[in-house]
């Protein structure tokens, strides 16, 4: 069966056109199905994580707070323990890590220090930038805030030990947290 | 030339080996082994992809003009890669962590798209998925090789389970790219040996 030119040309458009409808019906339909289940998973590592910063409290909120002047949103947890406010955690990110954003939950206590903080999501590599997950990287910055620590690696001039051969890694943690510290002035009174 | 079904699935695993003996899929191969568990979970999942296309081209290969062909494996492949990105995140979201980046390059794994064009194309679905099986499990078991002898001397451990972390000093380079160069090159050397010898 010989096809002129301009048939077989249609064939291959059917047949390409056809193949990606198929593709992209059948990708949506899974997707429809699973979203639901992708965004409680996500939430629910925010409020693990949120548990995991902030240990003196027994529950954590989820609150959110609009900046005045700004149509921005500061989404943020409160830490209750008997009815009073324990401590805060708040999400910030850096986009400068290794392998791209590095998004962290810190945790803050009532002077405005850091108590902990847990990495959501990185590109780090294994084995070397995911250490900064790790307690002997993360205990450092217990108790540290605005006021009383140097937010530079210690090759920059500043307070922080460095994670070996992770440095941007260390770097990108190290920013994220500063940043973090900044963005509470907005929301609790009394944090610079 | 009809091959025992047998022999089909069984060359992809030992004697056509695709990355240790036909030396396809290096790249995803160096980048993941960082640890025997993301070896044995970007295995499975090019397994998963492999078998999938495999079967879906043997089933469509006489409705696809040759000239178009090359697209059309491609965007089947792609669509198998994305079901298992999304599958991955919402059932296995520690695996779909450790692997990143990584899954959506199993759509650039020479292997897949290898099998596609010299077998799937021409062959029956039954024998097309035998052969993605085979090829998809020699591609496992050549992951967590390397994954295992990187996770061991660069930390310590072998699928987390601590061996000599501790008690030896881990080689770090290991973990990272030059280690993958360095071992698998051991590897296909000690495979070459073998095969000499054999002969």
């Amino acid at each position: 069966m010989n096809l002129r030119k301009s048939e077989k040309t249609f064939v291959f458009i059917l047949v390409l056109v056809t193949i990606s409808a198929l593709s992209a019906s059948l990708i949506s339909i899974v997707y429809a199905i699973t979203k639901p289940k992708i965004e409680s998973i996500k939430r629910q590592a925010l409020i693990d994580a949120a548990n995991m910063v902030l240990p003196e409290s027994d529950e954590v909120v989820k609150k959110t707070k609009e900046i005045p002047g700004s149509a921005e949103k500061i989404e943020y947890f409160e830490g209750i323990k008997s009815s009073k406010i324990t401590g805060y955690a708040f999400s910030t990110e850096d986009n400068k890590g290794y392998g791209g954003t590095i998004q962290l939950l810190m945790g803050i206590d009532e002077k405005c220090n850091i108590t902990g903080f847990q990495i959501i999501q990185h590109a780090e590599t294994p084995g070397l930038g995911d250490q900064a997950g790790k307690p002997f990287f993360k205990k450092q910055f217990e108790g540290k805030g605005l006021g009383n620590f140097k937010f530079l690696v210690k090759q920059d001039g500043g307070d922080v030990d460095a994670i070996t051969a992770a440095t941007i890694t260390s770097r990108a943690v190290t920013r994220a947290l500063e940043d973090g510290l900044k963005k509470t002035g907005s929301v609790v009174a009394g944090c610079k | 030339m009809k091959q025992s079904k047998w022999s089909v699935f069984t060359r992809g695993i030992i004697k056509e080996n695709p990355v240790l003996v036909m030396l396809l899929g290096l790249c995803p191969t160096l980048a993941v082994t960082t640890s025997a568990f993301n070896g044995l979970g970007m295995g499975i999942s090019a397994t998963f992809v492999l078998v999938c296309s495999n079967f879906v081209v043997s089933l469509v290969k006489d409705l696809i003009p040759n000239k178009i062909r090359i697209p059309c494996f491609i965007v089947i492949i792609a669509s198998f890669v994305t079901l298992v990105d999304i599958l991955l995140s919402a059932y296995i979201p520690d695996l779909h962590k450790q692997l990143g980046i990584f899954i959506p390059l199993i759509v650039v794994n020479c292997i897949i798209l290898a099998r596609a064009e010299a077998f799937a194309s021409k062959s029956k679905f039954s024998v097309s998925m035998l052969d993605g099986l085979g090829m998809g499990i020699g591609f496992t078991l050549a992951l967590v090789l390397l994954g295992s002898i990187r996770e061991l001397l660069g930390a310590g451990t072998i699928f987390g389970f601590t061996i000599t972390a501790g008690k030896l000093l881990p080689v770090l380079i290991m973990i990272m790219p030059p280690g993958a160069f360095i071992a698998l090159g051991f590897i296909l050397a000690t495979v070459k040996k073998i095969e000499a010898r054999r002969a």
